[in-house]
């Protein structure tokens, strides 16, 4: 009978102690993601400095400029799209430090649009072969989240399609209001097509296709 | 941090706080559940009330089955109530008594006045010490020791004793999921006598009352829709100790179809919510120690917490298929990504709260078996038990939720 008078008590110390124990796991699993994602970040921060050590060289000593921007695409598209992807599965979980979050969200984004200028430029430039796709949408907004799956599909399926994500009211960092007053974004989701079409509100796949061909 | 998510982090806490507590206390209890009670040299007279309406099928053979219950037999008496049969049923009874003068009758006519009408109408005659009472229903046949039952009775605060129950001869799936649910009911009853928070007498239980407790409180509520779970939560309320006996086994007939099924319940939760809303009192009241405290406030969060659990299955069900439908219309053909989605974080919280509670449950499951010697039976059964069941559980809270909203007209 004494032991059942303090059940409730020992249970309850039990489950504080497994939830405490939980609450660490998640902890320590938010600061492996971090780590994660600031190496990701970090790494395509050095393949776009060593890119513009080595466009500075190729001006100065000669060289196949259009070569070693093509070059450079394919490894920035791979890390900017996992860092992405990281970075929206943390944000779904309301993660225990949303200070991390906010600074890698914000890195993240200034890689999107370093990435965006590159490929602007390689298009300008060299005239290339890859369709780039700025595509605003907002957080939590089920027509966005359409889209996106709309996009996922698509990069799926096209090689040199570049599909870069932005949040349209991520206000932390002032470029986002540049690009949004650039391209005269009103709605969500807008998706601009190389620079140059386009497309407001949920817009199928169809429709992407005749556009980006 | 997102309000949903805290929410989220309360349940799941909640669910594993619950889930330690009951495990551990059955790991308390499991020892001494086998336990009798002092044998008494004393057999007090028991009368058992058998309410039958339109039963010519198996009223026979139930009432074969409890005048030859293991007891002395000038201390038993049966009282049927034929309420209103319009078969055979009254002159079945009839037989029977010019065999066994044990056996009293009471025709009531016209109008079917239902359980509770016609236990009081028993109790008016009933000469016993001690009240049974059994559903006329039931193919049971009362096999319960009733030897094993009235020793508890020594201890004067105590108002009423009931046995287990199982499932008589599960065929459909249906039954074979009660089947589960009764097992695993009646031990989690055998711990709540344990902690004195019994709150519920059924008669497909074999119930055995002190007949003066009965005079003094009162006799069953006719405008009840669940009498027997009314009247042991007025002796609870009364201060009197309710306890189970796990040996005293009786089979019931459960509904074997959706729609009986569906009556079934929808009756049983309405019944519950009337009977709380009537011994509002007790709720998060020390008096009445764990029962108050904990049991009752738990009986009513989790009913509540069942129907937003059902709304959000349901409501995303629907949202999934929408979005299908929506993305298939863009040109995307979504592979099936249920579980892909599933295991996003703010799920996982929800996972892990669903996981803790029916692994917790499984395991309860089985111990439950081995206590009430019965073989892993239906394995195939125990998944959908666990989730499908539980979620049609959850439905019939709702639509007995929205029928005292509405207040549709109780029935029988």
């Amino acid at each position: 009978m004494v032991e059942k008078k303090y059940l409730l008590v020992t249970s309850l110390i039990l489950t504080i102690s497994v939830f405490l124990g939980g609450i660490f796991i998640g902890w320590t699993l938010d600061h492996y993601r971090a780590d994660e994602l600031l190496e990701n970040i970090k790494q395509s921060e050095l393949t776009t400095e060593s890119f513009i050590v080595e466009e500075s060289f190729i001006d100065h000593y000669g060289g196949n400029r259009c070569e070693l921007l093509n070059s450079r695409v394919y490894a920035m598209q791979n890390l900017i799209h996992t860092t992405g992807e990281q970075l929206s599965k943390w944000g779904e979980g309301d993660s225990f430090q949303s200070r991390d979050f906010d600074y890698l969200k914000r890195k993240y984004i200034i890689s999107e649009i370093r990435f965006f200028i590159l490929l602007d430029d390689l298009q300008n430039s060299c005239g290339s072969d890859y369709n780039t796709i700025l595509y605003f949408y907002e957080k939590d907004k089920d027509s966005s989240a359409k889209q996106g799956h709309v996009l996922d599909e698509l990069s799926k399926d096209y090689d040199d399609l570049i599909v870069l994500s932005i949040d349209r009211y991520y206000s932390d960092e002032p470029l986002v209001e540049l690009l949004v007053s650039e391209y005269g974004i009103t709605v969500t989701p807008t998706i601009i097509i190389n620079s140059k079409i386009k497309l407001e509100g949920l817009t199928s796949r169809a429709q992407i296709e005749s556009a980006i061909k | 941090m997102h309000p949903i998510t805290i929410l989220m982090y309360c349940l799941s806490f909640l669910s594993l706080y619950l889930s330690i507590f009951w495990l551990s206390l059955l790991y308390i209890e499991e020892k001494t559940m086998k336990e009798k009670p002092e044998k008494i040299d004393y057999f007090p007279k028991v009368s058992v009330i058998l309410p039958a309406h339109n039963q010519e099928k198996i009223i026979a053979k139930v009432l074969r089955s409890v005048l030859s219950l293991d007891y002395p037999k000038d201390k038993l008496e049966v009282i049927a109530v034929n309420d209103d049969s319009t078969d055979r049923t009254g002159k079945i009874i009839e037989e029977i008594r010019k065999k066994d003068k044990r056996l009293k009758v009471i025709h009531r006519h016209p109008g079917f006045v239902g359980k509770a009408a016609a236990v009081n109408e028993g109790l008016k005659i009933a000469t016993g010490e001690l009240i049974g009472v059994l559903d006329g229903d039931d193919p049971s046949t009362a096999k319960c020791a009733l030897k094993l039952m009235v020793p508890y009775f020594k201890d004067k605060k105590l108002g009423a004793v009931m046995g287990a129950i199982k499932v008589w001869k599960p065929k459909k799936l249906i039954e074979k999921l009660q089947w589960f649910e009764y097992i695993f009911v009646t031990v989690m009853r055998r711990l709540l006598a344990s902690l004195n928070a019994l709150y519920v007498t059924p008669g497909g239980a074999f119930s055995l009352y002190r007949k003066s407790v009965l005079d003094k409180e009162g006799p069953f509520d006719e405008s009840s829709l669940t009498e027997d779970l009314e009247m042991a939560m007025r002796l609870q309320h009364k201060g009197y100790k309710i306890k189970l006996e796990i040996d005293c086994v009786n089979h019931t007939k459960v509904p074997d179809t959706l729609q009986g099924f569906h009556r079934q319940r929808v009756r049983w939760y309405r019944g519950w919510l009337h009977t709380v809303y009537k011994y509002r009192d007790m709720i998060l009241n020390r008096k009445y120690g764990f029962l108050g405290m904990v049991q009752i406030p738990v009986s009513i969060f989790l009913p509540i917490l069942l129907i937003f659990v059902t709304i959000f299955i349901i409501s995303s069900l629907i949202k999934w298929a929408y979005d299908w439908i929506i993305l298939t219309g863009l040109g995307i053909y979504p592979e099936f990504s249920f579980f892909k989605e599933v295991f996003t974080t703010p799920n996982i919280i929800i996972l892990t709260f669903t996981c803790t509670l029916i692994l917790a449950g499984m395991y309860m499951l089985s111990r439950s078996q081995k206590i009430l010697q019965e073989n892993w039976r239906y394995p195939l059964i125990i998944m959908p038990y666990f989730t499908l069941y539980q979620l049609l559980l959850s439905s019939y809270w709702l639509v007995a939720a929205s029928y005292e909203v509405l207040r549709i007209k109780k029935k029988w």
